[in-house]
């Protein structure tokens, strides 16, 4: 279990997985809120201040998930985010790595792979607070 | 896993050597539906593992939501890709 609750945003458009992520992390001792749409996410983000976020990148309306990301590093430049997304252009890593994703994992991702991704987003957390 | 066809290292052999590639947007769509069905497949039995929980009902019905979905897709897909040689 973790010492302080680390809050998490679960970005991503697909219902049930928003709900599976975050019925696993609240498991796991964190906080979590999840948004179906970028634009829900960025009002989320302006008033929890997450610690991480797992952003999908292709969203059904509104804002993509880089353009989510982009004012999340602006509205809230310390929390840490993850994309997860099925596309695994090396054009789309290396623009989301440019623009201050801290990780980036290309679906089918296994739980496993989850954790671990999230819980190193979460220790860089703890090495800055140091 | 899926018993490999009798003569798969063959067709390997020949995709590779005659270049036969797939269509960048046919690309996009098996990626998009397949990698997203997958991935909550993998949420639904992952979670239920790592409880070392039964896989109950309600989730049990979710992996065939996305296990149908995927049968959809590729459906959908071989109607406007899969005329082979003779085919109408």
């Amino acid at each position: 279990m973790l010492k302080k609750k680390i809050k998490l945003m679960v970005l991503d458009d697909e219902r049930d997985i928003c709900e599976f992520v975050k019925a696993l992390f609240r498991k796991k001792g964190f906080s979590v809120s999840s948004a179906l749409s970028g634009n829900e996410a960025i009002r989320k983000i302006k008033k929890l201040k997450p610690d991480v976020a797992l952003l999908d990148i292709y969203l059904k309306k509104g804002l993509d998930g880089l353009e989510a990301l982009k004012k999340i590093r602006e509205i809230s430049p310390l929390c840490r985010c993850v994309m997860v997304t099925w596309d695994s252009a090396v054009s789309k890593i290396k623009e989301a790595k440019a623009m201050g994703a801290v990780s980036y994992l290309v679906k089918p991702i296994t739980i496993t792979e989850l954790l671990r991704v999230v819980y190193r987003a979460v220790s860089g957390i703890r090495k800055r607070g140091k | 896993m899926a018993n490999p066809l009798p003569e798969e290292q063959e067709i390997y052999e020949r995709i590779k050597k005659e270049n036969i590639i797939i269509h960048p947007l046919i690309w996009e769509l098996i990626s998009h539906h397949i990698r997203n069905e997958l991935y909550m497949i993998n949420l639904i039995i992952g979670s239920t593992v790592l409880d070392g929980a039964l896989l109950n009902e309600e989730n049990a019905r979710k992996v065939l939501k996305h296990s149908k979905a995927i049968q959809g897709f590729l459906d959908e897909l071989w109607k406007v890709t899969g005329k082979k040689q003779g085919d109408k």
